[in-house]
């Protein structure tokens, strides 16, 4: 049980406070409800090019990191097509360091020309490192336009391309902060060893003066629901083939996304999986597959991924998974099975509820989807699933007018 | 109404003077055995890991502590893999097996209300496993296939490379894995490594979360009852390290959008003097997001999306090792300012302020090391592996306090000399 108090300012801005004296540091997690999904489809790459931005200085403080690790602190963020997310942990003495610069950096970012141009070129760097100079690496720059046609899900975090990232523009960087960066549009967590008290106090000191912005109003286009099958192959220079099966879901505050979870459990979680035993155990056409939800807020993906085995036909492989889902549509899930994959997700949130900075970011995400407090009813919702409810959910996500297929085809063999 | 913030002036920090952190305690099964209870955390769960001296310095052809580690759990006299694998996931817990270089681990997660069914099947594991060829088979496949597509990954070559070069390709530490060795591994050898290194010899074992009384009983029903059998660990070839000369290599691969580079060179482990003031040196030049490699490499010229440094310590030796990777067009650029910063190190004292910084950077990371049943239980593992104890992290508290500029001054000239670095470029330079 996560204990939280919630309230909010009258900037906005959400605040959730979770203390837990058995640690000697406290979290603070910043969630900006902003990610690729904002961006304009021809300046793509941006959110997460802005998050790079958001570490070169702001109005009062030239340097983020500098202080930070003065003050014993680490920190981090990421960015998703949904969120952009900010954490640090502190050693509990110097928490009010990480409420100084957080609170600077929502209230104006220091907008350089230098500083836009050398994030650039890190994120390049970062596109070229991770999307084009791995193999396999720009699985999603292919699968994401092709399982969607209009939401914006249908370009990756990074980005299009290298060009979009290339353009970006000083203007762009002030607009996007204004329009997005404001405390009515984010959501704090402040976790750990402190006072209920003071992490009130702290907060009002420096986040209550920064003043409410005008964030637009969201207005994403609704993907149109995909009434065929869809197919696309490419050959890249990797060693052994490989397939990737996705099929649209529902979003991720409904009900039925836990019936997909659990689904996607059956399927991949752990070596006494259906996948692994059946196609990378005894078939033996597989070397690796998996299965799991992208995790949208927006209606996302299942998707199914393998690599297969030298020699293994892409057909044979592919009529095997078609044959476990198949399965989900029509037989029951065994009891004992239904158990064991609940069991399961209750000790992995179980686990996450021992580190306090995992803690903090989960509720900041709980908070908005809808509420923090949901953090604490998570299992009992995958607990409430029942074994019809597997079969008329996989009966929906796995019609074959609901898939994308990508063949990733070797070269050389 | 509150008082605007005076937002020009830094919070007061206060330097962390020293860390309060849970000690195990220890204990000894009946057959010997020791056994460290960490009692830490919220979470009714329990982390257990036995930690054996199973890693690749021991085993007597490539492949095989890696292979016959992973597959402990992939059948027993009383079960099978997909048994086993049913039984443990189950319960909800995560079974997790790992060997490196010098040790085998076998590690359980579990809700605390499960242990005890739990642990009887890694208790069957450790005791009873068979190594069946069926299972063994598909292992090999994958993990061949997995090295191979790994092995086209610039990352890997640059590291294989600067393993072969720095410790040689005798040494176990620095021997490079090649297809062939998927194709010589059998199941038997595997087996025959087990009952050599795992079954009856002598272990570790550290269980660490919101731990009971008696817990100690159930521990030492499963793995305090068996004989134990003391043996002499043939690690002569591990020990003798020689010398090596360094090297400048390129591996060229055609069609890379980036390069990656590998500089460094031998240095010793966690037993010599000199190491944590060296930590502190590294931590300095690529060792936090703060580093001057990162400043001038990534944030000043961005060549990089990361590079950084590190000191790493292993039984018989230790490295320091450089790694970044970088676009291909600005790699000879790259390195130069890569020794460029070596050589401010060596030629100009660090300034007072970021001395102070990395200092209190260092304390805490140390309590984040130490934050969490399961962070506990790594950093008493990376001691007691070498034979020491907690002293050891004491040490480490004075040191960071004490070392000064000059100190790091003179460590930089005796150990990053000019000429003395390996440098390994895979891509294109």
């Amino acid at each position: 049980m996560v204990e939280l108090e919630k309230f909010e300012l009258d900037n906005g801005l959400k605040v959730i406070i979770h203390p837990d004296p058995s640690t000697p540091l406290v979290a603070l997690n910043l969630l900006y409800n902003v990610g690729a999904r904002d961006e304009h489809p021809e300046k793509t790459g941006f959110a997460h090019l802005f998050e790079h931005l958001m570490f070169g200085g702001s109005i009062h403080i030239p340097n983020y990191d500098q202080p930070l690790q003065n003050a014993g602190g680490e920190n981090n963020a990421f960015t998703t097509n949904d969120i952009t997310n900010y954490y640090l942990t502190l050693p509990k003495e110097n928490i009010e360091t990480g409420f100084w610069l957080e609170s600077d950096r929502m209230l104006c970012l220091d907008f350089s020309q230098h500083n836009l141009d050398l994030q650039r070129h890190v994120v390049i760097e970062e596109y070229k490192q991770r999307y084009l100079n791995q193999p396999y690496g720009d699985v999603w720059l292919l699968m994401s336009p092709l399982a969607y046609k209009l939401h914006p899900y249908r370009w990756p975090t990074i980005g299009k391309n290298i060009q979009h990232i290339e353009e970006a523009a000083l203007d762009d960087v002030k607009n996007f902060f204004f329009n997005h960066y404001a405390p009515n549009n984010a959501i704090l967590v402040i976790a750990g060893n402190i006072e209920r008290k003071k992490a009130q106090t702290l907060t009002k000191r420096w986040f209550s003066g920064i003043e409410k912005r005008t964030v637009p109003e969201r207005n994403l286009p609704e993907e149109p629901v995909q009434r065929s099958e869809r197919r696309k192959t490419v050959q890249r220079d990797v060693p052994y083939n490989a397939i990737y099966k996705a099929f649209h879901i529902c979003r991720r505050s409904d009900a039925d996304f836990y019936a997909s979870d659990i689904i996607s459990d059956i399927l991949a979680s752990g070596k006494s999986s259906r996948l692994y035993q059946h196609l990378v155990q005894e078939q033996r056409l597989f070397s690796e597959l998996n299965a799991y939800l992208t995790g949208n807020i927006d209606p996302g993906l299942f998707i199914v991924a393998g690599k297969l085995i030298k020699g293994v036909e892409m057909e044979r492989a592919e009529t095997e998974i078609i044959k476990e889902l198949e399965k989900l549509k029509h037989d029951p899930v065994p009891e004992r099975e239904l158990k064991k994959v609940k069991n399961r997700i209750e000790f992995t949130l179980v686990l996450e509820e021992t580190n306090i900075l995992s803690k903090a970011i989960s509720l900041a995400f709980h908070e908005l989807l809808g509420d923090a407090a949901n953090i604490n009813s998570e299992v009992q919702k995958y607990r409430s699933v029942k074994g019809e409810q597997i079969a008329s959910v996989a009966s929906e996500l796995f019609a074959t007018t609901n898939c994308s297929t990508l063949y990733y085809k070797a070269k050389t063999g | 109404m509150m008082q605007a913030p005076n937002r020009q002036k830094i919070p007061r920090v206060e330097p962390v003077e020293k860390i309060d952190y849970v000690r195990a305690e220890k204990m000894v099964l009946s057959n010997g055995i020791p056994l460290y209870l960490i009692t830490a955390g919220t979470q009714e769960v329990v982390r257990i890991e036995l930690l054996f001296r199973a890693g690749s310095c021991v085993e007597p052809a490539p492949l095989i502590a890696s292979a016959s580690n992973a597959m402990l759990n992939e059948g027993t006299e009383n079960r099978t893999a997909e048994s086993i694998a049913e039984s443990f996931e189950y319960y909800g817990a995560y079974f997790q097996l790992n060997a490196d270089k010098d040790n085998g681990t076998i590690v359980l997660y579990t809700l605390s209300k499960y242990l005890e069914q739990t642990l009887e099947i890694v208790a069957d594991i450790l005791f009873h496993s068979t190594f069946p060829d069926k299972e063994f088979q598909t292992y090999i496949r994958k993990t061949e296939q997995q090295f191979i597509e790994d092995h086209g990954k610039v990352k890997i070559m640059a590291r294989t490379d600067f393993l072969k070069a720095i410790f040689g390709n005798d040494h176990p530490y620095g021997r490079e894995i090649v297809v062939e060795d998927f194709h010589r591994v059998t199941s038997p050898m595997l087996a025959d490594f087990y009952h050599l290194h795992y079954r009856n010899r002598p272990f570790c074992i550290i269980v660490s979360g919101k731990l009971w009384t008696g817990l100690e009983r159930l521990i030492d029903d499963h793995f305090g009852k068996n004989r134990i059998e003391e043996y002499h660990l043939f690690e002569n070839r591990a020990a003798y390290v020689p010398e090596k000369n360094p090297e400048k290599l390129l591996i060229e691969k055609e069609k890379v959008f980036q390069s990656a580079i590998r500089i460094g060179k031998r240095l010793f482990n966690k037993h010599h003097p000199d190491f944590t003031a060296m930590q502190i040196l590294n931590t300095i030049l690529g060792g936090y997001f703060g580093s001057r490699l990162m400043k001038n490499i990534r944030e000043n010229k961005g060549y990089t999306y990361g590079i950084g440094s590190m000191i790493l310590s292993m039984h018989h030796a230790g490295y320091f090792v450089i790694a970044s990777e970088v676009g291909k067009d600005v790699c000879k650029a790259a390195l130069k300012e890569i020794y460029k910063e070596i050589k401010i190190l060596r030629d100009t004292i660090i300034p007072e302020d970021e001395l102070t910084i990395v200092k209190h950077y260092l304390m805490g990371e140390l309590i984040r090391m130490f934050d969490g049943p399961f962070a506990l239980a790594e950093s008493l593992k990376a001691v007691i592996e070498y034979g020491l104890d907690y002293d050891y992290y004491d040490k480490t508290i004075d040191t960071i306090k004490n070392t000064t500029a000059k100190q790091l001054l003179d460590l930089a000239n005796q150990y990053f000399a000019p000429g003395t670095f390996t440098e390994i470029v895979a891509g294109k330079y």
